[in-house]
């Protein structure tokens, strides 16, 4: 396993899938809107989708079309187990670096 | 209701994405985003974003795989073209605009290009044509003696005549009997071998062979005149005709659309020997060889110039200065007359190019305003000076190749109208004359859009790369640092100058139309029909046998119930008659220049009928006029201009023909009308003399008719059967209705002055735009300024003059650039001019006013943004 973190956004993105019992792309996007407040082009969306399966953090399956899709089948997102470990690895050194800081940025841990 | 995503976005998504299920799903993503906001918002929006979403796609994925395959470098250059065009694609609005003037500059070069291409450069379509080479003479003593030279000058270059090493040809009309009627052909004569060096090879049947000597002569005819005149008969090879007294076969038909050397329609052979004796059909002739592999021009030349000095020294009364040099076949038989005019309109096109660059990097310079701290951040960091300069010049070149794109579409648009105006029916124009969008003009317009993106983009790129990183990293969040301002005026008054320029021509060009949709000839020439017949063979060279025809011809056309009127005449009216000096009797005059001119028409009885122009005074003429006492009809103004103190009626006038010789006076017995005998050309006119036809029967005449109803072409069997009576095998020409043969004079002003029109139009709307653009973020930039100043209780009228002033400055200065330089163009755009001059004070005031009327609306809409100016939000950005 790779001791790569995730960046920015595909912290993001991962977050966002898991907190989805059903995550596709227009719902992630959606979710990051909304509850992130953070806007991302859905270019860049993809590719990180893309770039994080690669890793091995996600994985997809098909479903089938909505009627609105004209047709095309679509990608339901999970984030593997590798892709938690991620996540909580990148936690704990995020809050080993927080530690000690309270008093600097007031409290609030991430 | 379902909504479906654009059509064509859809394809090119179908094309980008990759076609595995990421590609499926995102194609899916982004069809339900769109019925999403279809349904939530309104239809034209949710187009709008997929076509975006689509194009930012592209980007992502359909850049990176091209450039990918360049390697690193490629990539660099790939990340910056991928930045750069989505630069673009999320400030529509500038793009666009940026697009489509360098489309109407690019398209408007393609165009001209094409043009210029057509007339000078396609060649006669003959095999390796560029090795066959046209001998002309040269002797300084006789001038020029261009391509067409007398047998004399030339007998020393006939060597090989005979075995077809040269090649020899002459051109004439000729008058051929088909089964169905008789027509006249222009004809090509050539020496026996000429088929073969040339290369014409017939579509149908053969060439005819040297062998073809006795006998029936060979007669090889172009595909239009199969279709026209021999009803496309599928037994034409072989077909027996004659011509004149010769007896003829048909053994070939040429393809489509050939008519070598200019507008033939028929070949055949004359033996080697009547070129020799310059017994040709004009009693001149052109020459031609066709270079031996391997040998070249220049060793021909050389070859040419020594044989030239050699018959100089043997003598033989040949001129001393006597040379010969070769020219190409395309050289040959273009001229140069229309050149001058070609290039005043490719320097006109020029000029809205280079106002399109202007106009384009003004938009840069504006956007490199926006973008100051991004240059900044970019040098800061250690960007190296191509990595500042690249993004500029990226951008530029891709609204250059996206207005290559549109105006070479344009551009083909034009050239098919043009094409179809310039017919070959009404202009006569060489068959290798022809206009068209191809591999060539291709280049020449991906060239032009690199240029112009160069032109475009290197100002606002070095600008860019000049200024010091740390004088916009303080500032970057507010605007422009990058001091646009200067170039930005500079770059306006050259768009203003040269876009006035453009106008002064399509000004006169635009007048010149005017005058064309008022000409008037005195007279209805749409219901008259007219045709001509050459009375030139051996069989009519007694003027008596002429006189005869003529006269019994115009009898059996007054037998003719379908005819109201006709009549026959040397040259039609409208159409040019020579203008000799005029002597009135009992009249002395001190100098040559006293004697009136005269335009000399030689009519027939009835010839003003036909026009429905009665006479004004006196008689008509009657038959048997001209055989007696000699008489003479003059029109209005000559009668003014011959008799100041009237008393026309009844005096004698002659045409002066020198000192010493002496004409023999005519009486006049008629005053008619004035029907413009010079035509609408840029002359003035002087008045005509109307002389019995019969009086010296001319060798060609044309016949005019006009029937009850209003379809003149209706007349043309009546016409060809009252002379097929008379002289059967006789054919009529140039048959066409006597409106279609003035509007022939026309065609030149209406559509060359179209199209200039057409490039001040461009220019005008160049102009518009970029005055637009300009004033546009000249407020933007100073947004906080007039804010302030309004805070501070400035009126509005105020704030228009702060921004107002210098716009008119600028255009005032540009505008007068421009009406200097159309002035010094005057004499380019005279061959355009029509009955106007092309230094014409109304044609400047008026491409004044139209500029200033264009900047006024140009301006407005930003000089209402700077009234609003809001003191509040000028302060909050602070």
């Amino acid at each position: 396993m790779s001791a790569d973190f995730p960046g920015e956004l595909e912290q993001m993105v991962l977050l966002a899938v898991l907190r989805h019992e059903e995550a596709f792309a227009s719902s992630i996007i959606q979710e990051l809107e909304e509850t992130a407040g953070r806007s991302a082009s859905r270019g860049s969306i993809y590719r990180t989708l893309d770039r994080m399966e690669e890793k091995g953090w996600i994985r997809h399956e098909m479903e089938e079309s909505t009627p609105d899709r004209g047709g095309h089948r679509r990608r339901r997102y999970e984030v593997t187990a590798e892709g938690v470990a991620t996540l909580r690895t990148s936690r704990e050194a995020l809050r080993n670096l927080w530690d000690g800081l309270e008093s600097v940025l007031g409290d609030g841990a991430p | 209701m379902t909504h479906r995503p654009p059509g064509a976005a859809r394809w090119l998504l179908e094309r980008v994405l990759p076609r595995d299920t990421a590609g499926e799903s995102m194609r899916g993503d982004a069809w339900e985003e769109f019925v999403r906001r279809a349904r939530s918002g309104s239809l034209h929006r949710a187009r709008l974003w997929y076509w975006r979403h689509v194009l930012h796609l592209s980007l992502r994925y359909a850049l990176p795989t091209a450039t990918g395959r360049l390697g690193e470098g490629g990539r660099g250059v790939g990340i910056e073209l991928r930045r750069a065009a989505r630069g673009l694609v999320w400030a529509p609005g500038s793009s666009a605009t940026a697009v489509l003037v360098l489309a109407m500059g690019i398209g408007l070069s393609a165009f001209m290009f094409s043009v210029i291409l057509g007339f000078f450069h396609r060649g006669l379509g003959l095999p390796e044509e560029e090795r066959i080479r046209v001998v002309e003479v040269l002797s300084p003593e006789e001038g020029l003696v261009s391509g067409n030279p007398g047998a004399a000058l030339v007998a020393p270059l006939m060597e090989g005549l005979e075995s077809g090493k040269v090649a020899a040809w002459d051109v004439v009309s000729a008058n051929f009997q088909t089964p169905s009627r008789p027509v006249r052909l222009s004809t090509t004569y050539l020496s026996p071998g000429a088929f073969r060096l040339l290369g014409l090879e017939p579509a149908l049947g053969s060439a005819p062979r040297r062998e073809d000597g006795g006998g029936e002569v060979p007669l090889v005819v172009s595909h239009r005149a199969w279709q026209r005149d021999f009803g496309g008969r599928t037994d034409i090879v072989g077909l027996q005709l004659r011509s004149d007294d010769t007896p003829m076969t048909v053994v070939g038909v040429m393809p489509p659309g050939f008519h070598f050397p200019e507008t033939q329609d028929a070949w055949t052979l004359l033996p080697a020997e009547a070129f020799r004796r310059g017994e040709t059909p004009t009693g001149r002739m052109n020459l031609a060889v066709r270079l031996a592999p391997g040998r070249s021009v220049e060793q021909l030349d050389a070859e040419l110039r020594t044989r030239a000095s050699r018959v100089v020294a043997d003598g033989a009364g040949l001129p001393s200065d006597l040379s010969y040099r070769s020219v190409s076949l395309m050289e040959r038989y273009t001229g140069s007359a229309l050149l001058a005019l070609l290039l005043a309109m490719a320097a006109a096109v020029g000029m809205v190019l280079l106002a399109a660059c202007a106009n384009v990097a003004n938009l840069l310079v504006a956007r490199a305003g926006e973008r100051t701290a991004e240059v900044g951040v970019r040098a800061a960091l250690g960007g190296s000076r191509l990595r500042v300069v690249l993004p500029f010049l990226l951008e530029s070149l891709l609204l250059a190749l996206g207005g290559a794109a549109l105006g070479v579409a344009m551009a083909y648009q034009g050239v098919e109208v043009l094409d179809a105006a310039l017919s070959p029916e009404l202009t006569r124009r060489p068959y290798f004359i022809r206009f068209a969008i191809d591999a060539p003009v291709l280049a020449f317009s991906l060239g032009v859009a690199v240029v112009a993106a160069l032109l475009a983009g290197i100002g606002p790129a070095l600008r860019a790369a000049a200024v010091p990183p740390a004088s916009v990293m303080g500032s970057a969040g507010r605007g422009a640092t990058l001091r646009s301002g200067r170039l930005a005026r500079i770059l306006v008054v050259a768009e203003v100058a040269l876009s006035s320029a453009v106008l002064v021509g399509a000004g006169v060009t635009g007048a010149s139309l005017l005058e064309l949709g008022r000409v008037d000839v005195g007279f209805d020439p749409a219901p008259v029909m007219t045709a001509r017949m050459a009375l030139v063979d051996d069989a009519w060279s007694d003027p008596g046998t002429r006189g005869d025809l003529m006269a019994r011809y115009l009898e059996r056309l007054d037998e003719r119930p379908e005819l109201e009127a006709a009549a026959l005449a040397a040259n039609l009216p409208a159409l040019g008659a020579v203008d000799p000096r005029l002597e009135v009797e009992g009249v002395t005059y001190a100098r040559d220049e006293d004697r009136p001119l005269g335009s000399v028409m030689s009519v027939s009885p009835g010839f003003f009928r036909v026009l429905r122009r009665p006479v004004v005074a006196g008689r008509d003429l009657r038959p048997g006029d001209g055989l007696a006492e000699r008489v003479v009809l003059v029109d209005e103004p000559l009668a003014r201009a011959t008799f100041p103190d009237g008393g026309a009626l009844g005096g004698r006038i002659r045409i002066h023909q020198g000192e010493g010789a002496r004409g023999e006076w005519h009486r006049i017995v008629g005053i008619v009308p004035d029907v413009t005998p010079q035509g609408l050309g840029p002359d003035t006119d002087p008045g005509g003399i109307y002389f019995p036809l019969l009086q010296e029967p001319p060798g060609f005449v044309s016949v005019m008719a006009r029937g009850p109803g209003e379809d003149p072409e209706a007349l043309l069997p009546a016409m060809r059967a009252a002379l097929g009576e008379v002289a059967p095998g006789l054919p009529l020409y140039l048959e066409a209705p006597l409106d279609a043969r003035i509007q022939e004079t026309l065609w030149f002003y209406r559509i060359f002055g179209t199209v200039f029109l057409g490039f001040g139009v461009a220019a005008l709307a160049m102009a518009g735009l970029g005055l637009h653009a300009v004033v546009s973020f000249s407020v933007t930039r100073r947004r906080t300024e007039l804010g302030v100043r309004r805070a501070l209780g400035a009126d509005g009228r105020g704030l228009v003059r702060l921004v107002g002033t210098r716009v008119v400055r600028e255009v005032a200065v540009g505008l007068g650039l421009g009406l200097t330089v159309g002035w010094l163009m005057g004499s380019s755009i005279q061959a355009l001019a029509f009955q106007v001059d092309p230094r014409d004070p109304r044609v400047f005031l008026a491409v004044a006013a139209l500029v200033g009327m264009v900047a006024l609306v140009a301006t407005t809409a930003p000089l209402r943004r700077a009234l609003r100016a809001d003191p509040v939000e000028a302060l909050r950005a602070e």
